[in-house]
């Protein structure tokens, strides 16, 4: 879009502005975007900030439509949205809230190594990590599953890998949701949905899908890295995926499905692409269910795709990955709806989160964290793109207080991938990445140019915002050594 | 005549198609996600083609578009076929047929582009401008 969304945006303070309930009839709350002055320039740039006001017409919505500092245009949903209904007052569930690659998400692995260790061989790792890893359009997975195994992962998520030998517990003690949600139902998924997902089990897919080799350059927070047993200059491992075929299939379903009884529930959407349905109704409870047999699905996956990683480094390291302190920091989901309790106006609510392009950020002390890291909040994973940084933050108690305990996601788009097509030339960008000291392996030329820095918003300044707002806090920060993308 | 363009889209691929008559739009429709898909690279002389029958329905021409396009996507997706030649298309008002002839995805001869998650309602549109038929569609990818 060539011209610049004008609606209002009421500054609240340096990082919050309100799109207010005035600005659209309909609107039942107030939109919330994060931003800065600058990145409020980028994000007036396209239709997210209406897309923001969009979802506040929501039935059940409750507090506000919020949009992070990472959002971009989207269908329906902007994504970097956030967004809770209210259950028991007819709160809905809307697949597009969810987006179609339903737990799309992103896993940090540790190692004991540094990046002295690793640079001498860094070409043969991600040369060997492409090989090992399965990622471009239509590829298919080294891992075999049959049908019936296919019907389990739905149920079991990460869990069946680690039962395969794929893992330990301690990969699934360091997974949101233990890397399965309960009450996901295999029935709910479509003929056509597995079809789509057959044979994807352990492929990274293409698009802003990334494999990471990545050494941490800076430390924010030494009581959490000390608690993460993280140093600088430490070689980690950053995986983001989601549930390939299956979960597109699973949106598109149920997207069908709800914009037929939209009437019977007396919803009016201004866009098609924001059907929803109550959470407690027959469609609502059965998307619910197929969502959750993608999101497990989508965990199987990274997991898979993880212990393809550990081997490679076994192989180049010539040690087992538990001597190479191959250990998971934390897997996050940032395309997925959750039933979760908040306090509304002083009262706990069962509502209906919905993060689309968001993470979820739960502060010290929530028992959905694990255990070891209950004191200092739950680790947020923060991808930027392949040129510059990544991050590690935790959760915090104002992010509990203000949106739910959700956050940013990542860099946020800035160009289309068309206009990265034409502005960006592969060799230059590929020059300008080895000057940097990045190895760069990809399928085809297209992801890679589109995908280049110049086409993300600065991952610093996204990571800024939602530190300087309080809802997440800096731990460390990464810089890409290796990437493979799909 | 031009049968489709590329608009400008943040984060996904949006496209502006054309048609003399509605077949002719559903025809310049499928030829533009193919065009997003993936690219010829060299020509298959001789190669073995696969014949299908396409037949769906839709209760507004904006949703029998979407079905036709989401039964092209789940044949490139699931059993790699790559649309060659439509042979030929009918389109009423809630329903379409088509016969379409299609290639096996090889690496050698096709280049992949963009893995096209769903053909989204997020302003979709189907309209005549004139005498021709216009339509506007989002593809996530």
């Amino acid at each position: 879009m060539s011209q610049v969304w004008d609606g209002p945006l009421e500054k609240i303070d340096d990082y919050r502005w309100r799109i207010p309930r005035s600005y659209k009839a309909g609107m039942r709350v107030d939109g919330i975007i994060y931003a800065d002055e600058k990145l409020l320039k980028d994000i007036r740039h396209d239709k997210a900030a209406d897309q923001v006001a969009n979802v506040a017409f929501l039935p059940g919505i409750v507090k506000a439509s919020f949009g992070m500092p990472d959002i971009h245009w989207g269908y329906g949903f902007a994504i970097g949205g956030v967004a809770a209904m209210d259950i028991e007052k007819g709160g809905v569930i809307s697949p597009g809230g969810v987006g179609y690659d339903i737990n799309c998400g992103v896993r940090l692995v540790r190692t004991d190594l540094f990046e002295k260790d690793v640079r001498p061989r860094l070409k043969e790792l991600v040369t060997g990590l492409f090989h090992a890893v399965p990622s471009g359009v239509g590829s298919e997975g080294d891992i075999r599953v049959t049908a019936r195994e296919e019907k389990e992962i739905l149920v079991k998520g990460a869990g069946w890998a680690v039962a395969k030998g794929y893992g330990t517990e301690d990969d699934l003690e360091a997974t949101e949701e233990r890397g399965a949600m309960a009450g996901a139902d295999p029935e709910k998924v479509s003929d056509r949905a597995y079809a789509r997902g057959k044979q994807q089990s352990g492929t990274l897919g293409s698009g802003n899908h990334f494999l990471e080799v990545q050494a941490i350059d800076q430390l924010y927070d030494r009581d959490a890295t000390d608690a993460l047993g993280l140093a600088e200059g430490q070689v980690m491992v950053m995986i983001h995926s989601g549930s390939r075929g299956l979960g597109y299939q699973v949106c598109d379903d149920f997207l069908k499905t709800m914009n037929a009884c939209l009437d019977k529930y007396h919803i009016h959407v201004p866009d098609r692409q924001l059907a929803c349905a109550p959470v407690e109704s027959p469609e609502g409870r059965d998307y619910l269910a197929a969502m959750r047999a993608a999101a497990n699905y989508a965990w199987n996956n990274r997991q898979c795709m993880m212990h393809l990683t550990r081997q490679v480094f076994e192989k180049i390291f010539a040690s087992s990955w538990q001597k190479l302190g191959m250990r998971l920091v934390y897997d996050v989901a940032h395309n997925i709806a959750k039933i979760e309790t908040h306090r509304v106006k002083g009262e706990e609510r069962r509502l209906c989160v919905h993060r689309k392009g968001a993470t979820r950020a739960f502060g010290p002390g929530h028992p959905a964290v694990p255990e070891k890291y209950r004191q200092i909040g739950q680790p947020v994973i923060i991808p930027g793109d392949m040129g510059r940084n990544s991050y590690l933050l935790v959760g915090t108690q104002q992010a509990m207080d203000e949106t739910f305990g959700s956050t940013c996601h990542g860099a946020g788009r800035l160009r289309s991938r068309h206009e990265a097509k034409r502005l960006v030339d592969f060799h230059a960008l590929m020059k300008e990445l080895e000057a940097k000291g990045i190895v760069v392996m990809a399928s085809g030329h297209g992801t890679v140019v589109e995908e280049a820095p110049s086409a993300y918003k600065d991952v610093n300044d996204v990571v800024g915002v939602v530190h300087n707002a309080g809802i997440a806090r800096r731990v460390c920060r990464m810089r890409p050594l290796g990437v493979v993308k799909g | 005549m031009k049968r489709y363009e590329f608009l400008k889209h943040t984060a996904d691929v949006a496209v502006r198609v054309f048609g003399r008559s509605l077949k002719d739009l559903f025809g310049s429709a499928a030829l533009a996600m193919f065009a997003v898909l993936l690219e010829k690279t060299k020509n298959r002389p001789g190669a073995a083609l696969t014949e299908k029958e396409i037949s769906v329905c839709g209760e507004t021409s904006e949703d029998l578009l979407k079905a036709w396009l989401d039964e092209l996507l789940f044949c490139y997706s699931v059993e790699h076929l790559v649309l060659v030649r439509i042979k030929s298309i009918e389109v009423a008002a809630q329903e379409m047929r088509a016969f379409v002839l299609f290639d096996a995805f090889n690496r050698e001869y096709y280049a992949v582009r963009d893995e096209v998650k769903a053909v989204t309602y997020h302003e979709l549109e189907v309209k005549k401008v004139r005498n021709r038929w216009q339509a506007h569609m989002i593809f996530d990818v």
